[in-house]
C-alpha cells in the first residue's frame, strides 16, 4: 500500500512538472551549493594518570577564560544494591550538603561568591560532579571538589530532606503516564538486568545514612573515577593541581555492575497498562539496541534520523502531519555502557490507538524492507554532519561529549571522525544496519491507556498481557465495574462542620476548605467550599440508607481556569453536564451498578467503615470530573499519630486508589472516622484539619 | 553628536578593526566594513569549531512605530519568515534545518534581529537567505492576514493568558509619556486590527534596507572570503536610508505613578516597580548594573535575603536592567507569600534600597557583584551567536565598536560610592512606576 502511494506521488510530481512547463512560473533561484566542508578540529585532549589510579583528561580550550572541572565516578544506579535502588543518587545529592569544614549554606556561598556553579547528577552508568567557573578562580573549583570528596559528612537532616523530595517525585511519577510507560518498558526489555531497576517508595525508605557512607567509601575511590578539566587551563597546571588536591585520595576496591543478560525476545507482543479514563494512550515500542562500541553506530544514527529523529522523520510525518493522531512521534537509540535500547514513542488519542500503532509498526518495518530514498539519506546526513559542531561550542558542551566517550570506553577517534563516518553512510548501509539491529517481529509494545476502550483493538494487532498501572497482572474481568452488595450503615454519621487548611507542596496555603454534613428528610446534605486562590464549591445529597446519590453539583476556579459538573440521578442512571474539563464541555450518561456512590461521598463512607489494619474494600464510584464509573479501592495501611493545626490525633492511614490516582487519608481511630489529613501526592496537595464541630 | 561622527565614519568606507590583547576575558576580535550601499558588515573570526552565525539587525523597533500602529514592528518581523522572491513560504526553515542549523528572529523597542547558526561551509546559505528577504520580501494580503492572526494569538497566549502578563506590560510603559516607549512591543489589539497590508510595504521600504542594517558574520570563516560573499549577495541591494534617531523625553523624577491591575488569573498579588534610568550609553549604567546585582542576583542578594528568607514575605523576588537607547528601566518584581500584604513587600524593598542609599554596600558585596558580572560577561560570549549579538549591541547601543572589548573595565571600575550615588539618584520614589497585580479578592 505504502509503495503504491509513493508511486502515485511520483506520478503527481511528474504531472505537476509537465504542467509547470506549459505555464512557466517565474524562475526561482536555487540556494547556493555548500562549500567544501571545513575540518572539525575537536579540541585536543591529553590524558595522564595519578599513582592512585585517578585518570585525568585535559581539554585545553582557551577561547574564553572559563573552565569546567568534572569529577566523574563509575558509581551509577547499576551499583545500587538490591532493595536499595536510589542509593547512588542519594550519595551524589548529599555530597555538597555538608563537609567537616562547611555546612550546606556555606558550601553554596563559597562557589557563588566567585561567580561559579556546582552540579551533581547520577545516571545508570556514572555520577558526575562538576564545577564551572572563571579560570582565574580555578583554585576554588579544585579546593571545593577536593573538600567534598575528602570530608563529606552526609548530614542526617539533609538525607531526610532528600528522601522526602525523592518520595514526592515518585508519587508524582505515578500520575505521569509517560514515566510509567518508561518504567515498564525498561522492566520488560531488560528483565533482571540492572538497567531495568527503578526506585520505589520501599527502596527509597530503606536507604540509611550508613548505607550512603559505605557506598561512598567503597565507590568514590580514585581508581574508579576520571577527572575532566576542560577550558582555559594548561596541561602543566592541571598536572600540578591534580596531584596536590587528589594525590592523597586513597585507592580502593569499588563495586562492579553485575550485568545480567536481558531476556531474549522471540515474538511481538503487547503489554497494556490500564489507566482508567485516560484520553490518550502512550505507546512505547522497541527492544534492545546496540552496544556502545558497535561499529554500526554511524549507520544507525542516519537510520534513526530518517525514521524518527525530529519533525522531518517518517514517524512524525506519518502519525502527525498526515493523520493528526498525535502531537509528536519519535524514535531513538540509546548508547549506554552496556547494551542500549531502540525505542519509538508516541502519545496518541485513545480512539486512534490501533491505527497509530499499526502506522508505527509499518513505518519501522518499511525501514528494514526498502532502502531510504536518496533525498532522505542526503537530508539526514547533512543534518547530522552540520549539527554536530554546534553542539561543542562551549567548554561545558565539550566536556559533556568527552565524558560520554570516556565513560562508554570509546576511542577518541569516535569524536574526531564522527562527521566523516556519517558522511560516508550509504542507502545500503542504512538498510543493512537496520536489518542487523531492528526486528519488527520481535518488538515489545508497551501501551499505557484505558484498557476498557483499547484492549479489543490491540488484541487484533498482537497478543496482549494486561496489567494495572503499577504493573501487577490484571484480570480482564476486573476491567468491568463491579457491583457490590455491602451492608452500608450511615448511623455513625453526625451533623458536623470542619475547617481544613489547603496547602500545595507543604508550603503555599491555597485557602481554607470548609466541609459540612447535615441530615434532613432521609438524606444527607454534604457540602464543601474552598475560598482563596482556588475557589471550589461542591454539594452532594445522598441517601441515608446506602450513600446512593440524589443530586450533585460542583464548580471550581483556579488560576483563570474554571470547571463545573452537575448530575441528576434517575432509574439507576446518572446524567451529567461537565464544562471546562480536559475534553471540553461534555454530557455523560452512566449506568450505575449496585452500590454506586459519588466520589464526594467517599470520605463519609470511610467515616462509617469498620476499619482495621490491612483491611481493604472496593466500591463502584462515579468520578464527578471525568464522568467515569470506576472501581475504587480503600485500603487501611496502618495506624499513626498525626499532628495538624487542630491538634494531634491517633489515626488510621487509609489509601484510596482509583483510575484518577491515589489519595491518602488519615482519619480518626474512633468512629465516625473523621478526616484529619488528606494528601493527593500527584498534585502535591494536602489538607489539614484546623477545627471541627460535631 | 556621536551619531553624526559614526555616520561620517560609515560613509568613509574605511575598515576599522579591534585587536585587544589575547587573554582578556570575553575578548572578541572584529573588523568592520561598510559596503557601497551603506550596509555595515562586521566579521569576527572564531575558529574553535566549524560553525558560523549570520546575524542581521535592522535598526528599527517598536519605538519607531507610528501612533495607532503599535505592535507593527513585531508583526512585520513575522512577515520576514513568509517568503521572498527565491524562498518559498516554509522554505527558510527547511533550508536551515536540512543544513543542520537553527534560526530565529526577535523584536524589541530599539531593534529587530534575524539570525542563523550554520555549519561554517553553509555561510553562503545564510547570507543568501538574508539577502533575498532584504531585497525582495514577497508581501501578500493573504500572508498578512494570516500573520496578523498569529500575532494576536501570540498576544493572547503570552499576555492575556498569563497571570501577570498585563501587569508586566503596564510596568513596562507606565512611566513613559506616550510615544516612543509608552506602548508595548506586542502592541494593542485594536492597533493590530487597524494595520493594513499597505503599511507592510511602506515599513519594508522605509526600514529594511542596507543602510539601516548591520550584518554580523561570526565564526569559522576567512574574513576576506566572508566579505566577498557579503558583497556578492548584499552588494547590489538599493541603499535606502538610515532611520532617523528617535527623540526621547529625558525628564527624570516626574513623580511616582501607581496603577493596580486586576489579574483574574493570578493567585498571589505581585508588585512591579520600574525606576527610570538614563540611556544605556550613560556612564551611570555601570554602577546601576552592579547595584541591581547586589539587590536581586542570587540567593545571597539583599532582596532575596530580606523578603524571601528573613521575613518570608515574598514567594520570589527578582530584578533586571531593562536598558535601552533612550531612558530605560531598572525593574524589581516581587510576588507575595500567601497571607502577606503586597504593601509589606513594597515597604521591605523600599527599606533595603534606603539602606543602600544611607549606608552603601559592603566590600564583599561589591566583590561578589563583580565576579557575578565577569562570569555572566564571559559566559555570554562563548557561542558564535552570543558574540554576534554582543557586536551588534555595541554598534546599536553605543555607536562604538571599540568598546566591545574594553567595556568590562568600566563595570569592574565601579566603586561602592558609585553604587550608593546611583541608588540615591535614580532609585527614588518620585522616579518610578509601581504596578500592583491584584488577584480577585474572594
Amino acid at each position: 500500500m505504502r509503495r503504491i502511494l509513493h508511486t502515485v506521488a511520483a506520478l503527481a510530481t511528474g504531472l505537476a512538472l509537465a504542467l509547470g512547463a506549459a505555464h512557466p512560473a517565474p524562475a526561482k533561484e536555487a540556494p547556493p551549493e555548500p562549500e567544501p566542508m571545513k575540518k572539525l578540529r575537536f579540541p585536543k585532549f591529553r590524558e595522564f594518570k595519578l599513582r592512585n589510579g585517578l585518570e585525568v583528561v585535559v581539554v585545553e580550550h582557551h577561547e574564553q577564560p572559563v573552565a569546567s572541572v568534572w569529577l566523574v565516578v563509575r558509581a551509577g544506579s547499576t551499583l545500587d544494591p538490591e532493595g536499595k535502588s536510589s542509593l547512588a543518587s542519594f550519595t551524589s545529592a548529599l555530597l555538597n550538603q555538608g563537609t567537616k569544614s562547611h555546612d550546606s549554606k556555606a558550601l553554596a556561598e563559597w562557589i557563588e561568591s566567585k561567580g561559579g556553579s556546582f552540579s551533581a547528577s547520577t545516571n545508570e552508568d556514572y555520577t558526575s560532579l562538576s564545577v564551572s567557573i572563571l579560570s582565574d578562580y580555578l583554585d576554588t573549583a579544585w579546593e571545593y571538589l577536593s573538600e567534598i570528596i575528602h570530608e563529606p559528612t552526609f548530614p542526617e537532616d539533609e538525607l531526610e530532606k532528600e528522601r522526602k523530595r525523592v518520595r514526592t517525585a515518585l508519587e508524582f511519577e505515578k500520575s505521569e503516564p509517560s514515566s510509567m510507560a518508561d518504567r515498564h518498558f525498561h522492566r520488560i526489555v531488560y528483565g533482571s538486568h540492572p538497567y531495568a531497576v527503578r526506585p520505589t517508595v520501599e527502596t527509597v525508605d530503606a536507604v540509611t545514612r550508613d548505607d550512603v557512607r559505605a557506598f561512598f567509601e567503597r565507590n568514590y575511590v580514585p581508581n574508579n573515577a576520571v577527572l575532566f578539566v576542560v577550558g582555559d587551563v594548561s596541561y602543566k597546571q592541571v598536572r600540578r593541581a591534580a596531584r596536590r588536591y587528589f594525590g592523597d585520595w586513597r585507592r580502593g576496591e569499588p563495586d562492579r555492575p553485575h550485568y545480567v543478560a536481558p531476556p531474549e525476545r522471540t515474538a511481538r507482543n503487547i503489554a497494556l497498562f490500564h489507566r482508567p479514563g485516560a484520553v490518550q494512550t502512550n505507546l512505547y515500542v522497541g527492544h534492545l539496541g546496540l552496544r556502545p562500541d558497535d561499529p554500526d553506530w554511524p549507520k544507525i544514527r542516519v537510520f534513526n534520523k530518517v525514521l524518527g529523529g525530529g519533525a522531518s522523520g517518517r514517524l512524525f510525518l506519518d502519525l502527525r502531519e498526515e493523520h493528526g493522531w498525535t502531537y509528536g512521534a519519535y524514535s531513538r537509540f540509546t548508547r549506554l555502557a552496556d547494551v542500549g535500547f531502540f525505542r519509538a514513542t508516541a502519545n496518541v488519542r485513545t480512539e486512534v490507538t490501533d491505527s497509530a500503532l499499526v502506522g508505527m509498526l509499518e513505518d519501522i518495518e518499511a525501514m528494514v524492507t526498502e532502502p531510504v530514498t536518496e533525498k532522505e539519506l542526503d537530508d539526514a546526513r547533512s543534518y547530522l554532519v552540520g549539527n554536530f559542531p554546534t553542539t561543542i561550542e562551549t567548554p561545558a558542551q565539550i566536556a559533556g561529549q568527552v565524558v560520554q566517550m570516556k565513560m562508554l570506553g570509546l576511542d577518541r577517534r569516535e569524536l574526531e571522525t564522527y562527521r566523516d563516518r556519517i558522511a560516508r553512510v550509504s542507502r545500503e548501509d542504512v538498510l543493512e544496519a537496520g536489518r542487523a539491529h531492528v526486528f519488527p517481529d520481535r518488538l515489545a509494545i508497551i501501551a499505557v491507556g484505558d484498557a476498557t476502550k483499547i484492549l479489543d483493538k490491540l488484541e487484533a494487532i498482537a497478543p496482549v498481557s494486561l496489567y494495572d498501572i503499577e504493573g501487577n497482572p490484571l484480570d480482564r474481568a476486573a476491567l468491568a465495574v463491579r457491583a457490590v452488595d455491602f451492608a452500608f450503615d450511615t448511623t455513625p454519621l453526625r451533623d458536623m462542620t470542619a475547617v481544613y487548611s489547603v496547602k500545595v507542596q507543604d508550603m503555599m496555603e491555597l485557602g481554607d476548605l470548609t466541609v459540612a454534613l447535615k441530615r434532613a428528610d432521609g438524606a444527607f446534605q454534604a457540602s464543601s467550599k474552598i475560598e482563596g486562590m482556588l475557589n471550589m464549591e461542591e454539594s452532594l445529597v445522598f441517601s441515608d440508607a446506602d450513600f446512593s446519590p440524589r443530586a450533585y453539583r460542583m464548580s471550581m476556579s483556579a488560576m483563570g481556569n474554571t470547571m463545573s459538573a452537575e448530575y441528576t440521578f434517575a432509574d439507576g442512571r446518572a446524567h451529567g453536564t461537565i464544562t471546562g474539563g480536559k475534553d471540553g464541555p461534555k454530557e455523560v450518561d452512566v449506568d450505575l451498578v449496585r452500590g454506586s456512590l459519588m466520589s464526594a461521598a467517599i470520605e463519609y463512607l470511610i467515616a462509617t467503615l469498620p476499619l482495621e489494619e490491612g483491611k481493604a474494600f472496593s466500591f463502584p464510584v462515579l468520578q464527578a470530573q471525568s464522568g467515569q464509573l470506576q472501581n475504587v479501592e480503600i485500603r487501611v495501611e496502618g495506624s499513626e499519630d498525626v499532628t495538624v493545626p487542630a491538634g494531634t490525633y491517633p489515626t488510621w492511614r487509609v489509601r484510596v486508589k482509583s483510575g484518577e490516582g491515589e489519595q491518602v487519608f488519615n482519619v480518626t481511630r474512633e468512629s465516625p472516622h473523621v478526616v484529619v489529613r488528606q494528601q493527593v501526592p500527584a498534585q502535591r496537595l494536602s489538607i489539614e484539619l484546623k477545627n471541627l464541630t460535631i | 553628536m556621536r551619531r553624526i561622527v559614526a555616520a561620517v565614519f560609515a560613509l568613509s568606507l574605511s575598515a576599522g578593526a579591534g585587536h585587544a590583547d589575547r587573554h582578556r576575558a570575553g575578548e572578541i576580535p572584529w573588523e568592520l566594513h561598510t559596503l557601497s550601499n551603506g550596509l555595515r558588515v562586521v566579521i569576527s573570526e572564531d575558529h574553535s569549531v566549524p560553525v558560523v552565525a549570520v546575524d542581521v539587525w535592522y535598526h528599527v523597533g517598536s519605538a519607531n512605530e507610528e501612533i495607532g500602529r503599535s505592535g507593527f514592528a513585531h508583526l512585520f518581523e513575522h512577515m520576514m519568515f513568509q517568503g521572498s522572491k527565491n524562498v518559498g513560504k516554509t522554505e527558510h526553515f527547511q533550508y536551515v534545518s536540512r543544513a543542520g542549523g537553527r534560526m530565529n528572529g526577535s523584536t524589541t523597542q530599539d531593534r529587530t534581529n534575524y539570525w542563523e547558526i550554520l555549519p561554517a561551509n553553509r555561510l553562503n546559505l545564510g547570507l543568501w537567505l538574508e539577502a533575498d528577504r532584504m531585497r525582495s520580501l514577497v508581501i501578500t494580503k493573504e500572508k498578512f492576514e494570516n500573520q496578523r492572526e498569529t500575532v494576536k494569538e501570540e498576544r493572547r497566549q503570552r499576555v492575556d493568558n498569563e497571570a501577570y502578563g498585563a501587569a508586566f506590560l503596564a510596568s513596562d510603559t507606565l512611566y513613559y509619556d506616550g510615544w516612543p516607549y509608552g506602548h508595548t512591543v506586542i502592541g494593542r489589539m485594536d492597533d493590530l486590527d487597524a494595520a493594513q497590508v499597505e503599511d507592510v510595504q511602506r515599513f519594508f521600504d522605509r526600514y529594511y534596507c542596507p543602510s539601516n542594517a548591520v550584518l554580523v558574520i561570526c565564526g569559522d570563516v576567512k574574513p576576506r572570503h566572508a566579505l566577498e560573499l557579503a558583497k556578492k549577495y548584499f552588494g547590489d541591494i538599493p541603499a535606502g536610508r538610515p532611520s532617523e534617531p528617535v527623540q526621547f523625553d529625558e525628564r527624570f523624577h516626574k513623580g511616582e505613578r501607581r496603577q493596580t491591575i486586576d489579574s483574574p488569573k493570578a493567585n498571589v498579588p505581585a508588585v512591579f516597580i520600574s525606576y527610570l534610568i538614563p540611556p544605556h550609553d550613560s556612564g551611570d549604567t555601570y554602577a546601576l548594573e552592579l547595584l541591581n546585582s547586589i539587590l536581586t542576583d542570587g540567593e545571597s542578594s539583599r532582596l532575596h535575603q530580606r523578603l524571601v528568607k528573613d521575613e518570608e514575605a515574598a514567594f520570589a523576588v527578582f530584578g533586571f536592567m531593562d536598558s535601552r537607547i533612550g531612558p530605560g528601566l531598572l525593574r524589581v518584581i516581587a510576588a507575595a507569600n500567601a497571607g502577606t500584604d503586597i504593601a509589606t513587600c513594597e515597604k521591605l524593598i523600599d527599606e533595603e534600597i534606603e539602606r543602600i542609599q544611607n549606608e552603601g554596600v559592603t566590600a564583599d558585596e561589591l566583590e561578589k557583584a563583580r565576579n557575578a558580572f565577569r562570569t555572566s560577561f564571559v559566559e555570554s560570549r562563548q557561542t558564535v551567536l552570543n558574540k554576534a549579538e554582543a557586536i551588534h549591541h555595541y554598534l546599536r547601543f553605543h555607536d562604538d565598536l571599540d568598546l566591545l572589548n574594553r567595556d568590562i573595565d568600566n563595570y569592574l571600575a565601579v566603586s561602592a560610592e558609585d553604587i550608593q550615588r546611583v541608588a540615591r539618584e535614580y532609585l527614588t520614589r518620585d522616579n518610578r512606576a509601581v504596578v500592583v497585580a491584584q488577584p480577585p479578592t474572594s
